[in-house]
């Protein structure tokens, strides 16, 4: 059980402070409910590029990154299609300049156009690296484009294509500022070595006078229909193994038969000897490499099981062996049982593991109070304990159809590389 | 009225470390032993660590696969039994392979460490490496170093080290998708039995640790007697001078060049390291560094480009990697000369090298943070031979450094001459 207190500041803020004496350290992190999926189909990667922003200085910070370093601290962030993160990671004697820096963004982020056109280069350059560079670079371009047709989630974090970034503009980088970066819409934890006395001050002291600007992000997007007939892709990349990826919609975090599905797939890829391996991989040898996850997020539930073919495979070969496995699960036995215990017993340890790394816990709380729940956080092992075969095998043969299926072929390039 | 918000918190500086003393024990057997600060967390760690990596192997991918498959099976056990064991229990673990070491890391919950560790022994003592094992892993692992090779900056890293050691270097011993092929259940075995047997390994525990823990270690241990880890023993080390050679290996259909710049260094004492640890930090050592600031933060030529010490024995290559547009190679590299003449020629300010220095103090001091910091720590110690207090030296060191050293250090390394420079990519 995480013994955190909650409080809200008269704007809106949510704050979340967790106790943590034996550490010389501590976590401050702010999410703000926005990512990619708030952005506009010509303007896609602006969440993630105004995350790089928030770095570029505020009305009394020149430089935010200069002062995190002067402070002995460290911080970094991340963008998804739902939320954007920042953590800050400072020494608990230098805590005040963690309040000071992140407030001072908060209230007043300093835009101009040379920052701006210095950030689109960047993250131009992080485009190219991650997609043009990488096998499979554009892997989620090509899923999400599949299994989505109207929602915003049909386009990555990183930006559907890398002009959207390029041709940004400041008034543009103004208003989305004003629109999702406000109190209201923010969640803040504090972990560490700090009283809740010591937070509520410096909570005050510093967040206290932001005004809220805009209503909160009310996430109101297109809901898309359920997938009832197979979809198909085909792609060409540069990566020398031809590959097969199947994409399913399930349910979404607060759905509690999403835990089902992670459980799943745990069960079907999740460890060395699991089923996916030693079929297809170990005995077969048909694949070099096989895996499967659950995506379990605020706004969509995506389960993804792919498999890289070895030389000789065709793709049709691989999808059927994929599915086979797959489908050989969904029969109640005392394997299964056996397995799932095993699983549960996994992810029991886990969240022992994750309980002792303050900043992953800071994220956790903010991501399960942005979403609604934050005692969530504190069900996850009765939620584990409680979990039946049954449960699990109905959420996942109800979901993984063979017509609700996105199938998508990756043939490799003819190259010279090697 | 002033506003509060323009007047900048006063900040402390880190200057002393005070972790608990580092005593190494050793268990009822011999075996050295390190235990960390203890936490009722209800879980555990323990690491079994060698002093013998890659540099011991007789061919390419040798050890990191006697530690990949090492529960892959045993005369009397296949792999299934021997995972699902761990896993019924929620127990974890991974292998790791370094050039002058080897670790098996278990994690488990503490109700079941007993059982677990012991299993690990009994099965890591007797792998046998069944070949439907091995040649499974061939084909997953040559398929993913085909993959990796598809990078820019494989080959960029690659080829620098390569072009800076001589490629019969035991840095450089890349190993190809072919050199897979020759590995067999044989050569795995050899080199488990003559570099991993269990009476030569160090344990380190950590997490939830009590008397009755550590009497059930003693009590696993001592069915295999034993007690004769050492440390590593390095050797010197060799490299080809710089000379400014620039290497160009083109890779097709790629959109960026990856750049790296190699060069060998030795430093002369424990004090000149801390010294270039600082004027690595000032160059490309993190986000404020003159790299970062300049290349990405000014010119937006790159999404990251860092600069760093891979270990060499007991000195250091020290490597400067970024990914650029081809187009700006030529600039990027121009910037990076720039950035070493202006390290020459200019002392770094004093309020400049402070702000390294506490940037350096905290993250060192974090590091030592929660239950399973310190053992990693201590790893390090024994890796590099270092005194048990070594740690309580560093930030008194650190601080103590001067503008004026690191000048005369940037005069007496960061020559672009020095460094062998390689291009990958679309050249």
């Amino acid at each position: 059980m995480h013994s955190f207190k909650k409080f809200e500041l008269s704007n809106g803020l949510r704050v979340i402070h967790l106790e943590d004496k034996s550490r010389t350290t501590i976590v401050l992190n702010t999410l703000y409910n926005v990512g990619a999926r708030d952005e506009s189909p010509n303007r896609t990667g602006f969440a993630h590029l105004f995350e790089h922003l928030m770095f570029s200085g505020s009305a009394n910070v020149p430089c935010f990154d200069k002062e995190v370093e002067e402070a002995g601290g460290q911080n970094n962030a991340f963008t998804t299609n739902e939320i954007t993160n920042y953590h800050l990671v400072i020494p608990r004697e230098n805590i005040e300049t963690a309040f000071w820096l992140e407030s001072d963004r908060m209230k007043s982020l300093n835009m101009n156009e040379k920052s701006l056109s210095v950030q689109r280069g960047v993250v131009v350059e992080e485009f190219k690296q991650r997609c043009f560079n990488a096998p499979f670079g554009f892997l989620w371009h090509h899923i999400r484009k599949l299994v989505y047709t109207n929602s915003p989630y049909r386009w990555p974090t990183i930006g559907e294509a890398i002009e959207h970034v390029e041709t940004a503009n400041l008034d543009e980088v103004q208003a989305f500022y004003n629109q999702f970066y406000a109190p209201q819409n923010a969640v803040v934890s504090i972990v560490g070595n700090i009283s809740l006395r010591q937070t509520k001050l410096l909570c005050e002291k510093w967040f206290g006078d932001i005004k809220k600007l805009a209503p909160a992000n009310q996430n109101n997007y297109i809901q898309e229909e359920k997938i009832h007939s197979r979809r198909f892709f085909e792609s060409i990349d540069p990566s020398p193994n031809p590959a097969v990826f199947l994409v399913w919609k399930g349910p979404v975090f607060l759905d509690p038969t999403s835990i089902y599905l992670e459980l799943f797939a745990d069960m079907l890829g999740g460890s060395d000897v699991s089923p996916l391996q030693i079929e297809l991989v170990k005995n077969k040898q048909l694949l070099n490499a096989a895996e499967c996850f659950y995506l379990r997020g605020l706004g969509e539930g995506l389960f993804i099981l792919y498999g890289i073919m070895n030389e000789g495979v065709t793709h049709l070969t691989c999808e059927k062996a994929l599915l086979d496995v797959c489908k050989s699960l969904f029969l109640p036995s005392s394997k299964l049982k056996k397995s799932l215990q095993g699983v549960v017993n996994r992810q029991l340890s886990n969240l022992l593991f994750e309980a002792v790394q303050p900043m992953q816990l800071a994220q956790k709380l903010c991501y399960y109070e942005n979403a609604g729940n934050l005692e969530g956080i504190n069900k996850e092992v009765s939620q584990l304990e409680n979990t039946d075969i049954t449960h699990i095998l109905k959420a996942a043969s109800a979901t993984l159809t063979d017509d609700s299926v996105s199938v998508i072929y990756y043939h490799p390039q003819k190259n010279d590389r090697l | 009225m002033t506003d509060y918000r323009s007047i900048k918190p006063i900040t402390k500086n880190i200057v002393s470390l005070n972790a608990p003393a580092i005593e190494v024990t050793k268990t009822l057997g011999g075996y050295p032993l390190y235990i960390s600060d203890t936490k009722p967390i209800g879980v555990i760690q323990i690491e079994l660590f060698w002093g013998k990596g890659s540099f011991h192997q007789k061919q390419a991918f040798q050890s990191s696969l006697a530690g990949d498959l090492i529960f892959a099976g045993t005369k009397k056990r296949k792999e299934v039994e021997i995972v699902q064991f761990f896993d019924c229990l929620g127990a974890s673990h991974h292998t790791d392979s370094l050039f002058m070491g080897s670790s098996i890391i278990l994690r488990c919950v503490k109700k079941h460490y007993e059982k677990v560790f012991s299993w690990l022994l009994e099965n890591a003592s007797e792998a046998c490496y069944p070949e439907q094992g091995v040649v499974s892993a061939i084909s997953v692992q040559s398929a993913a170093l085909e993959r990796q090779q598809q990078t820019p900056k494989y080959w960029a890293s690659r080829k620098s080290m390569e072009t800076l050691y001589g490629p019969n270097h035991p840095l450089t011993r890349y190993g190809n998708t072919d050199d897979y092929q020759k590995i067999d259940s044989t050569c795995l075995f050899d080199y488990r039995r003559e570099h991993l047997p269990i009476s030569d390994c160090m344990l380190f525990l950590s997490g939830d640790i009590d008397k009755e823990i550590i009497a059930k270690t003693d009590t696993i241990m001592a069915h295999y007697p034993g007690g004769s880890f050492s440390v590593p023993k390095f050797q010197d080390c060799l490299s080809l001078p710089g000379d400014n050679t620039v290497v160009q290996h083109k890779v097709s259909n790629t959109n960026q060049v990856s750049l790296q710049m190699v060069a060998h260094v030795s430093p002369k004492n424990q004090k000149e390291k801390h010294q270039l640890t600082l004027l690595n930090m000032c160059l490309g050592g993190y986000f404020g560094s003159k790299l970062m600031q300049v290349l990405r933060e000014e010119k937006g030529l790159t999404y990251g480009v860092s600069s760093y010490f891979q270990p060499a024995f007991r000195d250091f290559t020290w490597t400067i990697s970024g990914e650029f547009t081809s187009a700006n190679t030529q600039e990027s590299f121009e910037t990076i000369d720039m950035i070493f003449r202006d390290l020459r020629d200019t002392v770094i300010p004093l309020e400049n090298l402070n702000k390294i220095k506490q940037y350096y103090a905290g993250q060192f001091r974090s590091g030592f943070d929660g239950p399973f910091g310190m053992s990693s720590k201590v790893q390090h110690l024994l890796y590099e031979n270092l005194d048990m207090d070594y740690f309580e030296t560093v930030l008194p060191s650190i601080w103590a450094i001067s503008p004026k050293d690191l000048n005369t250090l940037a005069n007496n390394y960061l020559h672009k001459e020095s460094f062998i420079h390689v291009l990958a990519g679309d050249t």
